[in-house]
């Protein structure tokens, strides 16, 4: 019997500020704006306590019935540059996925490559690495896009 | 801020029962014997270790040696007994972060006693830890839990 694991990195050149990017990505509130795994997914805040131990939980999943539950646990927030936390990903009250993710932001040329890396623990029988990686890839591309739309000065 | 990910995997067999070797990580006191150690030499020591082994439970340490001190925090994610555990454990010095890691420990029995399977998956922030030395370790902890357990076999 083992427990899968896997990890993915994905990097992205977004078209702002690092202040910026750092707002979007840490603002539990932002985050539901393109954080869910699909674009017709949605990601509900549900309560927030974003500070290094704090905790932030969201629904997640369809529209009409968004069950999966996702406590986000910070563990490091070195401002504009660094994020470290945890996810646990729930549904029915049973834990399917733990999974360890960073943000680094760097200025890139009046813009802000970041580098998400996850590293994922499955829980249930199934490897759920490829759906992060497909959930992870669909919110930053949804992130990128949001960006692309605010005006210069937002 | 550097970031290294990186994931490592031990493997080590333990002569006795799998209820044995379960009850090794989740007594507390049989925990505190092999984890919250003291060398000989008294070059290193544990102080104020805590334990809390349940799901949502927290363990924490100080290890203080001659070179610095090390706070050890970790937060038990999933406990399925008697053969897998998930849980998460930020390695720090009094002033920085070092690194942030997610561990999965699964037991396996077998006719020779019992097969302990660790994946760590971490990031080691800013070179304050790499993956051989914290591997070593680790393999060292194991070390000292298999002394143990011979120590009360016997």
């Amino acid at each position: 019997m083992t427990i899968p694991t896997g990890t993915f990195t994905i990097e992205r050149r977004i078209a702002c500020t690092p202040d910026r990017l750092w707002h979007l990505l840490i603002d539990p509130e932002a985050r539901s704006a393109w954080g869910s795994p699909s674009d017709d997914a949605v990601l509900v805040l549900d309560r927030h306590d974003t500070r290094e131990g704090g905790q932030d939980r969201h629904f997640c999943g369809p529209k009409e019935a968004p069950e999966f539950l996702v406590d986000t646990h910070w563990y490091h927030l070195s401002l504009h540059e660094l994020a470290c936390f945890t996810e646990t990903l729930e549904i029915g009250g049973h834990r399917i996925t733990v999974s360890l993710v960073t943000y680094a932001l760097a200025p890139a040329d009046g813009a802000t490559d970041l580098t998400v890396n996850v590293a994922v623990s499955s829980l249930g029988d199934e490897d759920g690495t490829e759906d992060h990686k497909a959930g992870w890839t669909s919110a930053l591309d949804r992130l990128v896009r949001q960006v692309n739309d605010m005006p210069a000065d937002a | 801020m550097s970031t290294d990910f990186q994931t490592f995997c031990i493997s080590r067999r333990f002569g006795v029962r799998q209820a044995t070797l379960w009850q090794a990580w989740t007594d507390p006191e049989t925990k505190r014997r092999w984890f919250a150690w003291e060398e000989e030499d008294g070059d290193w020591r544990t102080e104020d270790y805590r334990i809390d082994i349940r799901t949502g439970g927290t363990e924490s340490a100080r290890q203080v040696g001659p070179i610095g001190t090390f706070l050890f925090d970790a937060r038990y994610i999933a406990i399925s007994a008697p053969d897998r555990m998930v849980y998460s454990y930020t390695m720090a010095t009094p002033d920085a972060l070092l690194s942030a890691s997610l561990s999965t420990v699964v037991l396996t029995a077998d006719e020779a006693g019992t097969r302990l399977e660790y994946t760590e998956q971490a990031v080691f922030l800013d070179g304050g830890d790499r993956l051989e030395t914290r591997r070593a370790g680790t393999e060292m902890m194991f070390e000292r839990m298999a002394r143990v357990l011979e120590r009360e076999a016997a």
